[in-house]
């Protein structure tokens, strides 16, 4: 599955949910690129926290991410760390990859609906 | 000749409820720039669908009169806006599912296109005398273009309909909005069918029922959008009371 990466849309789609009061997971904007940098890497490639930091360096600054990594994505088993600087995403971070691309969808869904209701006359 | 009069007046109510039902929504002007394509579009069909009636009126007034050349010149312009109706259809639900008006008008031209060819081969093809009997005059042409009708002008709106339907029935869409346009669509539907009927049929007393279904048609789309009390009542939500800062009381805490 080719997972590409839209940072501005990542974000849009995280302020939605955090105006559903959803401000963990799938609305926060660092989760949510980490997880599909990961994810687009796959579990047979390794990803350099370089190239995560690549798109999230608008967002956050290379310590709260690198804090991330630690306390969320390690700890939760997502992501196991093969090398310094080199992380390997696992079987449960592809099925929270997985839940993250969903929640894109679902947004997408709903902004369908909102701008068919706009176009109803 | 009393079925004559009768059937001048289903159109008469036809054609004045659905210039009534235009003249109603003008209100709705000033919602939002998305929804004004969709507005026009509905209202130029329920134009046509009154312009159809106008001349169907006219033209059982005329036969009333014994005036069969108005009859047949009348029976002809009602092929037009007949033909034109699925035109701002096709517009209505392409544009409200895609959103893009250039696909809209491009589909919706099409459709336009193809209706004025329709009209122009009923124009240029010699009609048959009609048969007059108590309730109209019936001009038989269905075997020659009804076909062709058929094929795109009523199966691809109907199939729109459908589409758009089952659409809005799978979106979490408020209930408001959702019985507004499903029963735009129902009425939309009852009003296309029913005056396909009216031009194919052969037997007057058919000709006379659908014509009181396209009428029945008019009555919904009115309701789509001027719904009784009582089912406005069921379709609005509970009024909103200011609680959102109050402390709330545990009423367990004892």
């Amino acid at each position: 599955m080719k997972i590409e990466i839209d940072v501005d849309f990542e974000a849009e789609v995280a302020s939605f949910y955090q105006s559903l009061g959803i401000t963990q997971g799938p609305g926060d904007v660092q989760y949510r690129l980490i997880l599909l940098v990961l994810a687009k890497n796959g579990e047979e490639r390794i990803t350099r926290f370089s190239e995560i930091r690549r798109y999230t360096d608008e967002f956050a600054d290379r310590g709260s991410i690198g804090s991330k990594m630690k306390t969320v994505f390690q700890l939760e088993g997502l992501v196991e760390r093969v090398e310094r600087g080199g992380y390997r995403i696992t079987k449960k971070g592809m099925i929270a990859a997985r839940f993250i691309q969903m929640t894109s969808e679902f947004y997408k869904k709903v902004k369908m609906t909102e701008s068919l209701i706009e176009r109803i006359p | 000749m009393l079925g004559l009069i009768v059937n001048a007046s289903i159109c008469a109510s036809i054609m004045l409820a659905s210039l009534g039902f235009i003249i109603a929504m003008r209100g709705s002007e000033d919602a939002g720039a998305q929804s004004k394509p969709t507005l026009y579009s509905f209202k130029l069909f329920w134009l046509l669908v009154g312009l159809l009636y106008f001349f169907e009126f006219v033209r059982i007034i005329a036969v009333y009169n014994g005036n069969f050349e108005i009859d047949k010149l009348l029976f002809e312009l009602s092929i037009i806006p007949f033909s034109l109706m699925s035109a701002p259809l096709v517009y209505f639900v392409v544009y409200l599912v895609k959103g893009s008006k250039s696909a809209s008008t491009i589909f919706s031209l099409a459709v336009c296109v193809f209706g004025l060819c329709f009209s122009a081969l009923v124009f240029l093809t010699p009609l048959e005398p009609p048969t007059l009997t108590y309730w109209s005059s019936m001009y038989d042409i269905g075997d020659l273009f009804f076909p062709l009708y058929i094929s795109v002008l009523y199966i691809l709106p109907i199939l729109l309909i459908i589409g758009l339907l089952v659409v809005i029935i799978k979106r979490p869409i408020p209930k408001r909005i959702k019985y507004r346009i499903t029963l735009s669509l129902v009425a939309i539907s009852l009003v296309l069918d029913f005056s396909l009927v009216d031009k194919i049929a052969q037997i007057p007393e058919l000709q006379v029922a659908s014509r009181i279904f396209v009428l029945i048609g008019v009555v919904f789309a009115f309701l789509a959008y001027f719904p009784p009390m009582s089912i406005k009542e069921r379709l609005e939500p509970p009024p909103h009371y200011d609680y959102e800062y109050e402390e709330e009381i545990d009423e367990d805490r004892d």
